[in-house]
């Protein structure tokens, strides 16, 4: 009776704590399960790294490691809900480069200062796609095209507002064209619109339209990564060819900001021991997937940075008044 | 020759049945329940098939599909609520059978138009992906508008006779379309505080308040009175063989449209089925039995949202690209098991390729099989007192609904709707108009907006194609068509009178 009584008082204490969020003790990290909070859901890519990553931590940390998916609100209903518990780093939540365009519309109540993310497993790039019997061999006879004729070709994408057209943003900003910008409720329907002749080029991420590149009926112009992609290295980048646009869409997990050093110390080397693997190496090959490598601090640096070059390309393109 | 070997060889193996059977027991679970569809279904799936080859997975998958298509009959027969969205179309005249005592027979009838018209789009599948879609990429944003143009010329057939209603009905359910982020401008729109509604108000909660909620509201209220009737509905009378060959051409136009419909990227079982129903009835020598309970308004849309399933795989084989959300989670679980979607499939996986086309002729009558096993158990159902069933159906539909994707937020959508949808009902507002209304009004407006861009705002671009101008064609000939008779019978009145 008396052990449980003192079960119980150590119970709403230990509640106490959680709610005051006082400094957790996290010596002995980690003592129970972590909960993984997906944005997105179930089955889409973002969900599918979680897992992958849950089962190989739960295996690296000996805890059980659940997958949770709250979808809603561009990622604001998850990250809401990661806000109510507590920063202890037993509740890690998805994220990505998306997260960077939702801060800076305003859409989502939050900012970097809310979370920590402490690590970007995967990135993709952005490229330009054409029908493999299109004029257009390089970006520069794209651009000289669309400089000549201002609005003279249908270019879209993925998603108004959103990485893609942020992609070809950066471009007509470096290379001084106009372009009106066609979204599209998913890649899939951008690449269908190219392949169908509706549209005369997209941008899209090109694991996405695999098929067609590699039968030729896709030719890709310009990529944007900084050297050479690792799956399609026939791709010239923007880089190279004189655009200096180096953007990738990136997946990772976060915690709450506040969450004691021993906890993320312990996490990102779970994290980093997982990236050692061979299974998860064949995972990121299958997915078509490459590593930003990229410290905490460096992260913080990043997202901060994403934050303020979204907001200025909203203000610009009237996405955001 | 050779490569359908392969699939038998791949199939028939413990291991590919077994999978078939527990992906077509679970699917008719997952479609029967409001809330949880195929696509969820799939995705839930997935993690158990990690340790199974990739063609007994992919099997095991796609039969949930399969399945769930069908299972969403079920309860739209049963209780007047349909279990996945493409079953919405089902509802109109499924439900009344099984209030007039048709019960059984709605079901039966659901289920030899599913498992006919899912062969004939597996067949399809074989046969026609790559026609198909080359058809299919000939869809721009203006063939997508007039599609959907088409689709709520519509409504004015959903109405019954009370056409006002009906369109009052469709125009609530376009403002609700209207919610949510701007396809265009990506700022939120008549969100309020909730970015609960970024998304758009969830299609699966409006359907859970309108159709469940409000049902169960009304059984509630009418009490138990009429405790007899689940024993009269499910004995009246099966369907014969003779009944269901005559309906073998209800069965073939659904599944035509169904196929062609699913292999459409963006339009989908939801919107097959809608058009099968509508099609359908414009056939038919008795239009105004439809919503009435007339069995082949029950059969058109499941032949047709069953032969979805082969349709929308078309795009996954022949592009590697998803045509629906459930396809989309399919491609998902073949990248994990490292494969690549699309036509290299076929020379680097073939045991896959050729083992889905073995495995979903196989599927469909292992479904038979097991829905007809299944019959008695909705046969307890329906002799539940209506309180019971009213409580049971409220709580599965809003436990549906939370599981969908883990907020209180929607159950309390979903709980308004149905307060909303109770009182449209007494005033005899029909439901269908609303919710086909939802689904057609993003597509219209997104693409229309997606037009005028390309055309920078010239709305030439509507007529500069034969596709799309047959479509609107066929869209204004619906809406002038059901008030020729009209006239033609004044006209006739006229003479008459003149006559004498």
């Amino acid at each position: 009776m008396k052990t449980l009584k003192t079960l119980a008082a150590a119970a709403s204490l230990s509640l106490l704590a959680f709610t005051l969020t006082a400094p957790v003790q996290a010596a002995d990290y980690p003592e129970k399960d972590i909960r993984f909070v997906v944005w997105s859901a179930a089955g889409s890519p973002l969900d599918s790294m979680m897992r992958q990553l849950a089962r190989q931590l739960s295996a690296e940390l000996g805890v059980q490691v659940p997958v949770e998916n709250r979808t809603g609100g561009s990622g604001a209903v998850a990250m809401s809900y990661v806000m109510t518990q507590p920063a202890d780093g037993y509740t890690v939540l998805s994220t990505t480069a998306s997260m960077t365009f939702t801060m800076a519309k305003g859409q989502v109540p939050f900012s970097p200062d809310n979370f920590t993310v402490l690590r970007a497993l995967q990135a993709e790039p952005s490229a330009v796609a054409v029908r493999g019997d299109s004029d257009f061999q390089t970006m520069e006879d794209f651009v000289e095209y669309l400089q000549q004729n201002p609005n003279g070709l249908r270019v879209g994408g993925y998603a108004s507002a959103g990485f893609h057209q942020f992609v070809f943003y950066r471009l007509q900003e470096e290379a001084d064209f106009e372009a009106a910008w066609i979204p599209f409720d998913g890649g899939n329907e951008a690449a269908m619109a190219l392949l169908g002749g509706h549209l005369d080029a997209a941008v899209l991420t090109p694991s996405s339209a695999l098929a067609q590149i590699e039968s030729g009926e896709f030719r890709l112009l310009g990529i944007s990564t900084d050297g050479r992609d690792e799956y399609f290295p026939d791709t010239p980048t923007f880089k190279e060819q004189g655009y200096d646009v180096v953007e990738s869409i990136w997946r990772g997990v976060m915690v709450r900001s506040g969450t004691p050093d021993e906890a993320t110390d312990r996490l990102l080397e779970a994290i980093a021991a997982v990236e050692q693997t061979e299974s998860w190496q064949e995972f990121m090959r299958n997915n078509m997937q490459s590593s930003l490598d990229l410290t905490k601090d460096e992260m913080q640096e990043l997202v901060r940075r994403e934050v303020e070059s979204r907001r200025t390309f909203l203000e610009n393109s009237g996405n955001l008044n | 020759m050779q490569e359908l070997l392969l699939g038998i060889e791949t199939v028939f193996t413990w291991q590919g049945i077994l999978a078939i059977f527990v992906g077509t027991a679970l699917g008719i679970l997952v479609g029967a329940l409001p809330g949880l569809g195929p696509s969820l279904g799939v995705a839930l799936l997935i993690p158990a098939t990690f340790s199974l080859p990739p063609s007994v997975s992919f099997n095991l998958l796609v039969s949930l599909y399969i399945a769930a298509e069908y299972g969403g009959s079920i309860s739209a027969i049963l209780i007047g609520t349909p279990g996945t969205a493409a079953a919405t179309a089902t509802v109109v005249d499924g439900y009344p059978m099984n209030r007039k005592g048709q019960g059984a027979m709605a079901l039966q009838a659901s289920l030899t138009a599913s498992t006919i018209g899912g062969i004939i789009g597996a067949i399809s599948l074989i046969v026609f992906s790559q026609p198909l879609i080359a058809f299919v990429l000939k869809f721009g944003a203006p063939e997508y508008f007039a599609l959907g143009l088409l689709g709520l010329t519509l409504i004015a057939s959903l109405s019954g006779d009370t056409i006002l209603k009906g369109l009052i009905a469709g125009l609530i359910g376009l403002l609700l379309a209207v919610v949510g982020v701007d396809p265009v401008s990506g700022s939120p729109r008549f969100t309020g505080p909730f970015f609960e509604l970024y998304e758009g108000i969830p299609f699966l909660v409006v359907l859970i308040g309108v159709f469940a909620l409000a049902e169960a509201f009304t059984l509630a209220e009418r009490g138990n009175n009429t405790s007899d009737k689940a024993e009269k509905s499910m004995s009246s009378g099966s369907l014969g063989i003779g009944p269901a060959l005559a309906m073998f051409p209800t069965f073939l136009r659904g599944s035509v449209i169904g196929t062609v419909v699913g292999a459409i990227p963006g339009a989908g079982a939801n919107i097959a089925g809608w058009l099968a129903y509508v099609q359908e009835r414009r056939w038919s020598k008795e239009p105004e039995t439809f919503g009435q309970g007339q069995i082949r308004g029950v059969a058109a849309p499941e032949a047709a949202n069953s032969a979805s399933v082969g349709g929308s795989l078309m795009p996954l084989l022949t592009l590697g690209l998803p045509g629906s959300p459930t396809t989309a989670v399919l491609i998902g679980a073949l990248i994990i098991h490292g494969l690549q979607p699309g036509p290299r499939l076929f020379s680097q996986n073939p045991d896959v390729v050729y083992g889905l086309f073995v495995g979903m002729l196989v599927a469909f009558p292992m479904l038979f099989v097991l829905a007809i096993a299944a019959m008695p158990l909705w046969r307890r159902v329906l002799a539940l007192p209506n309180s019971y069933l009213a409580v049971g159906i409220i709580l599965l539909s809003l436990v549906g609904t939370y599981s969908f994707r883990n907020l209180m937020f929607d159950v309390w959508l979903a709980i308004g709707f149905g307060i909303g949808g109770y009182f449209l009902k007494k005033l005899r507002f029909p439901m269908a108009p609303l919710v086909l209304a939802m689904v057609l009004g993003a597509i219209v407006e997104s693409n229309y907006a997606r037009a005028l861009i390309m055309s920078q705002g010239s709305h030439g671009i509507f007529f500069e194609r034969a596709l799309s101008v047959s479509l609107i064609g066929f869209a204004i000939l619906a809406l002038v068509w059901p008030v020729v008779p009209y006239f033609m019978k004044k006209i006739r009145q006229n003479r008459q009178e003149t006559a004498m």
